[in-house]
């Protein structure tokens, strides 16, 4: 199983912050744009098999909260929470369709953005809480899920990951 | 069996942590002393993605502008006229200004800035600057372009500071309609739209109006162009005016920008 801690997962984290950052801007349809930072809590337990995901989406909260405008703390607790969710439904369901994928990945989205919206308006003193973060999560949310397939096989190809096979053993040589 | 592991009390410890962390406000230093860390990359990213911008703009525009030539030839020469009659429109304004014993310009503190960046947050509109403290830009300085008014600064650190645009859901301006003077409050509602809210109902506002800010609240410099009236009608309580702005800037594709003091130099 891939360490959380590896160097070169990191970097790729950092890299898909400057993405988000920088580039995702220029593809947005209207004003919504996509978040690629959160679809790597999403391979990572789809594709890795991690069944512990609230890890790597505590690290992912860490890495995007000081160059964002929430308050610290928030988006890292509604990405930990959503990934507990995921993890649940990983779990749960069968994920290998594509299909699969791309609706557990709005669904984490989703979550992540309903959840840091209601948890803005639990800690900012005069903030309530309106349809438009809602709103635009969904949108937002069905943006980025058109995006898995895309973006899983270019973070397949950065990480070198290989389909796993199965070896059958079909003599047994530890006897001779 | 391997014990259950008691998520809930996730929930009961982290909410407290949370507002003991809004209490002592260290989401500012820490987000600042951030973007300053991460300034350069955020530099090189901006770079190569206006890079990428302006090839897939060019090479789409090249068809157009070999069909467009002969129609921008006659603009030119249309513009041309407009221009010596605007000079001439501007010789006349300073001769007026003099009798009245108005000052010509207003000397403010002005620094220019590059966007670099978006927030990482889908919803919020606040774009990052390429400048801060070090370079002169302070906190509610106004933001604008060349078109109008687009935002304030609402964090500065040292090397990079964030500018709020009018059209997030936390950006607003005073402002008045230049023929009728009515006030309110020109602010965005997160979609990307601009409206005037708090108009009084006899106020007089039209429907083309230029908006412009007020200067109340020493936040932005008096007369500067945010956008035009569109529509109005009662909003909810229908105790005031709402009017549909159609802003000058087009927010979409800000790149350079100019912060602005509230108050003149000297």
């Amino acid at each position: 199983m891939r360490r959380i801690l590896s160097g070169r997962l990191i970097l790729y984290l950092f890299f898909i912050l400057i993405l988000d950052i920088c580039f995702m801007p220029m593809i947005r349809v209207g004003w919504v744009r996509p978040v690629l930072s959160y679809l790597m809590v999403v391979h990572a337990s789809l594709k890795w098999g991690w069944q512990r995901t609230w890890g790597l989406a505590l690290l992912m909260g860490i890495i995007r909260e000081p160059v964002g405008v929430q308050p610290i703390g928030v988006e890292m607790t509604a990405l930990v929470t959503a990934a507990l969710v995921l993890d649940f439904s990983a779990h749960k369901f069968e994920h290998k369709s594509a299909v699969i994928q791309a609706v557990m990945a709005y669904c984490f989205v989703l979550c992540v953005c309903v959840f840091s919206a209601i948890l803005e308006v639990m800690i900012v003193p005069d903030r309530t809480l309106e349809w438009h973060p809602v709103t635009a999560g969904i949108k937002t949310a069905l943006y980025t899920a058109a995006l898995c397939p895309a973006f899983f096989y270019f973070t397949a190809r950065w990480f070198e990951d290989r389909p796993r096979t199965r070896q059958f053993e079909l003599f047994d040589y530890s006897q001779n | 069996m391997r014990p259950r592991r008691p998520y809930y009390l996730f929930a009961v410890f982290v909410l407290p942590a949370l507002f003991a962390l809004q209490k002592y406000q260290i989401s500012d230093p820490v987000q600042i002393m951030a973007l300053s860390v991460i300034k350069p990359l955020l530099v090189v990213g901006e770079s190569a993605s206006s890079a990428l911008s302006r090839i897939g703009s060019t090479a789409f525009r090249f068809w157009d502008a070999v069909s467009q030539y002969d129609a921008m030839k006659q603009q030119v020469a249309v513009l041309e006229s407009k221009v010596m009659q605007t000079q001439e429109l501007e010789r006349e304004n300073v001769r007026l200004k003099k009798l009245l014993d108005f000052r010509d310009s207003l000397k403010v503190r002005s620094v220019s800035a590059r966007v670099i960046g978006w927030d990482p947050s889908p919803w919020r509109k606040i774009v990052i600057l390429d400048k801060g403290t070090r370079h002169g830009i302070q906190k509610d300085m106004a933001v604008i372009v060349v078109e109008g008014l687009i935002g304030r600064i609402f964090n500065a650190g040292p090397e990079t500071s964030k500018a709020i645009l009018l059209i997030d859901i936390d950006g607003r301006a005073s402002a008045l309609a230049d023929n009728s003077r009515a006030q309110g409050a020109v602010g965005g509602d997160g979609t990307g739209t601009l409206s005037m809210r708090y108009l009084n109902l006899d106020s007089g506002a039209a429907v083309g109006e230029t908006v412009i800010t007020s200067g109340i609240g020493g936040v932005f410099p008096k007369g500067i162009r945010i956008g035009k009236i569109e529509t109005i009608s009662r909003d909810e309580t229908g105790l005031h005016l709402t009017a549909a702005v159609r802003a000058f800037a087009d927010f979409k594709k800000i790149e350079e920008v100019l912060c602005v003091a509230s108050y003149p130099e000297g």
